[in-house]
């Protein structure tokens, strides 16, 4: 019988098509999430800000997709961390896998979900637009929308999704250096507790704001520094995470 | 053409030693079963080969490239287990679609055929199957899959008796079809060994036997007499294990008997009979005492 | 050590996990099938949503815009010094022949009216009246003027009295949207995430009283101002 030979795109691909098919169930999730949190949002921040005179009662209700933001956020590290599991490994190695393609596959699957989460959590905002202009009142739409700001809607779009991809590969690169080591988890764990504001650490003198490091991307308001510094640093974690990835084995049992 | 080939090839687990010193090779297109106790090596083996797992000494080719991270042995080799983690969401139709897609050679005909004569429903998910049925289903994609080289690790579990005939039955009839290397490996030896070409026992942690069934068959003699015609008449031979039966024992030995001694043995009353694959293996793989006897004769 | 540093990393944790075993149960339970509807449906939904939002935000046009504020003047102090005022801040001028005196009243106690009151160095019977919209001023995301959105009854003049009729209680509710601000760090139009800051400035009434004719001021004294003369 003679041998098929493939290459690492064809897989790669096939892959990624197997991943998306497999792990649809982590949109099914952002979306109830998201969908939850709309409803929650219903009426606005729910405390109308205003004030009254005698004869005039001003109320003013904000609406806003803050909370569908944060709330998504949550959701993409549990991403990260799914497709690091030895399960989702051993899954990828049924079918025609190495560890190259099923590390390169797997940061397809995290673009691809990161883009439609960046999509759905910009749109979750046409949601809330439409539910401020069905209630009463004098409707202000306060930052234009696709037709108004195409840019700006698409910039949204954008931001939102390589956030998305920023988490969840570093939460995957994390996750498979733990799984190669265990011990591996002891340098994140100091990590965080290095980087947190007013850390267990601060008596030793060691002080450490994790704020600088969300800084560091959230002051960016330049679409293409803000590329290049999510991009560099993807870059970088993405290809560290070869390194444990080639080492951990598959069905260990 | 050598598919497969191991040399001084050790693994170890975190200092515990699960394989030591394997070499042998395996040529194409030959059945190939892996036999050996609990514990002995076997799937640890197969997962080494298959390129899931590393050596930890030694080298191991398959397709004459090392197997883990190679995009061309995982493209050739289909490894097939009682564990395959087969995506919760999904059914077995789109489970049996992902293979087809993957597998150059996957044989849509035959695993729908199989699919049928099993009576495996599509429409469920792999894990509401019945235990024989979930091992059913991953040894239709074992053989639907064609791969040059097939793996198979304990695929019978959970089956009932037919469902194993059947299975050994299809196997057979595929490969003659298409013939190509399988690597099978079982506790139950008697039914497979219709199927088998090869035999490679794997006894605590190291080969003890690579080569053909027949041959190993043919090593081996079965005594049964009293204690003192066998004591009296294998005199200078090694016996391999020994059994008590009621009143009679039967010994088996290695077969370095001459027509003459053969003769003799039957004067004396010992019965001598050529031993089932299934003692030979045991034979081979149980130290020669009177195996678990022994803990109640003490 | 603050209580929102413990507090914190553990509330995220347990989000974390609340998600991981959404996921899980989910996984679980749902054939790929249930999925893609589950997605099918959302997506469309959120498809229909952006269209019907963008059309209404299109059509829509009673929303007020931000002002131009500079151009807004403060009417109290340009009544004292005897600045211009632009006309789009009036809402009418009338005048009213009266005959010997005038009293001024109300019929609410409490209001939030100012009336300026100016001598006309000149005699005659005919005030002028000049009603001002109030200026409303909300900081949300950006300023807005609403003072147009502010309605209210004009005083009522009857041969020598004017009255500052009572005001029924009147609602002006806005809903406003913003994008969230975490995401819109590269847009053009920042968003800066404030709702809540205001200012409203009392309705004004400058009315413009010949020399001769004589007042009689039924109000307490923080309702009027008297212009002074420019001598």
């Amino acid at each position: 019988m003679s041998l098929t030979h493939r290459t690492t795109g064809e897989v790669v691909k096939q892959q990624v098509v197997f991943k998306l098919r497999s792990n649809v169930t982590v949109f099914t999730v952002l979306f109830v999430i998201q969908a939850i949190v709309m409803g929650l949002m219903i009426d606005g921040l729910s405390v109308p800000v205003g004030f009254s005179m005698s004869n005039i009662d001003f109320r003013w209700y904000t609406f806003t997709n803050d909370r569908i933001v944060i709330a998504s956020v949550f959701w993409a590290p549990v991403v990260g961390l799914l497709m690091a599991t030895p399960r989702q490994r051993n899954a990828s190695f049924m079918y025609v896998s190495t560890p190259v393609t099923d590390n390169l596959a797997n940061f397809c699957f995290f673009g691809i979900a990161a883009i439609i989460a960046g999509i759905t959590t910009v749109l979750s905002g046409s949601v809330m637009k439409l539910v401020m202009f069905m209630k009463d009142g004098n409707s202000i739409i306060e930052t234009p929308g696709l037709i108004a700001a195409p840019l700006d809607f698409f910039s949204r779009i954008a931001v939102m999704t390589l956030y998305f991809l920023l988490v969840m590969v570093v939460v995957y690169t994390c996750m498979l250096f733990v799984q190669m080591n265990y011990l591996m988890i002891i340098p994140f764990v100091l990590l965080v507790l290095f980087s947190t504001n007013s850390s267990v650490l601060e008596f030793l003198g060691i002080e450490g704001n994790i704020t600088s490091i969300f800084d560091y991307f959230y002051r960016e308001s330049s679409f293409g520094l803000f590329l290049v510094k999510t991009g560099a640093v993807m870059v970088i974690v993405s290809a560290f995470s070869f390194f444990p990835s080639a080492r951990i084995e598959v069905k260990q049992s | 053409m050598t598919m497969i080939s191991l040399r001084k090839v050790s693994k170890k687990f975190s200092r515990v030693p699960a394989l030591t010193d394997i070499t042998f090779t395996i040529e194409e297109n030959v059945i190939t079963g892996i036999v050996g106790r609990n514990g002995a090596g076997k799937t640890t083996l197969l997962k080494m080969i298959a390129g899931f797992q590393k050596t930890s000494e030694g080298e191991l080719r398959v397709f004459d490239e090392n197997p883990v991270g190679s995009l061309l042995v995982s493209a050739n080799t289909i490894y097939i287990d009682d564990a395959m983690s087969y995506p919760k969401s999904m059914t077995l139709e789109e489970l049996l679609k992902e293979f087809s897609r993957f597998y150059a050679n996957w044989n849509e005909e035959i695993a729908m055929r199989l699919v049928d004569y099993f009576a495996i429903p599509l429409n469920t998910r792999h894990r509401f199957l019945s235990k024989g049925k979930r091992s059913t289903f991953n040894a239709i994609v074992g053989i639907a899959a064609r791969c040059p080289l097939t793996i198979f690790d304990e695929p019978t579990v959970g089956m009932d008796l037919a469902a194993r005939n059947d299975f050994y039955r299809a196997l057979l009839k595929d490969y003659i079809l298409l013939p190509r290397t399988i690597l099978l490996s079982s506790h139950y030896i008697d039914e497979m060994k219709d199927v088998l070409e090869d035999l490679l026992v794997i006894h605590r942690k190291q080969v003890c036997y690579h080569g053909s069934v027949s041959d190993l068959q043919e090593a081996h003699l079965s005594l049964r007499g009293t204690k003192e015609q066998l004591t009296k008449g294998t005199l200078g031979k090694t016996a391999v294990s020994k059994t008590t039966r009621g009143l009679h024992e039967e010994w088996i030995m290695e077969n370095d008997f001459s027509e003459a001694e053969r003769t003799e043995l039957i004067r004396q009353g010992i019965t001598n009979a050529a031993v089932s694959l299934n003692d030979a293996y045991l034979a081979l793989t149980e130290q020669p005492r009177g195996g678990i006897d022994d803990v109640f004769n003490a | 050590m603050t209580a929102s540093a413990i507090v914190l990393p553990v509330i995220i944790v347990i989000i974390v996990l609340f998600v991981w075993g959404t996921q899980r149960a989910l996984q679980n339970r749902c054939t790929r099938k249930t999925n893609f509807k589950v997605i099918i449906v959302y997506m469309t939904f959120l498809l229909v949503a952006l269209i019907v939002a963008e059309i209404y935000e299109q059509t829509t046009k009673s929303y007020p815009t931000a002002n131009a504020s500079k151009e807004r003047v403060d009417v109290g102090k340009a009544i004292l010094s005897d600045k211009p005022i632009p006309e789009n801040q009036l809402i009418t001028e009338r005048v009213h022949e009266v005959e010997g005196e005038l009293s001024i009243k109300t019929e609410q106690i409490d209001d939030d009216f100012i009336i300026y009151i100016e001598r006309s160095l000149e005699d005659g019977n005919t005030v002028t009246e000049r009603v001002y919209k109030p200026s409303v001023t909300w900081i949300g995301d950006k300023s807005y003027d609403l003072s147009e959105y502010v309605d209210f009854d004009l005083p009522v003049w009857k041969e020598t009295e004017v009255v500052m009729p009572f005001q029924p209680r009147r609602e002006l509710v806005f809903t406003a949207y913003q994008d969230s601000k975490f995401i819109s760090q590269a847009a053009t139009n920042q968003v800066r995430g404030f709702y809540g800051r205001n200012r409203m400035l009392y309705r004004i009434v400058h009315l413009v009283i010949p020399d001769n004719i004589e007042l009689d001021i039924q109000l307490a004294p923080e309702y009027y101002v008297e212009v002074p003369r420019n001598s």
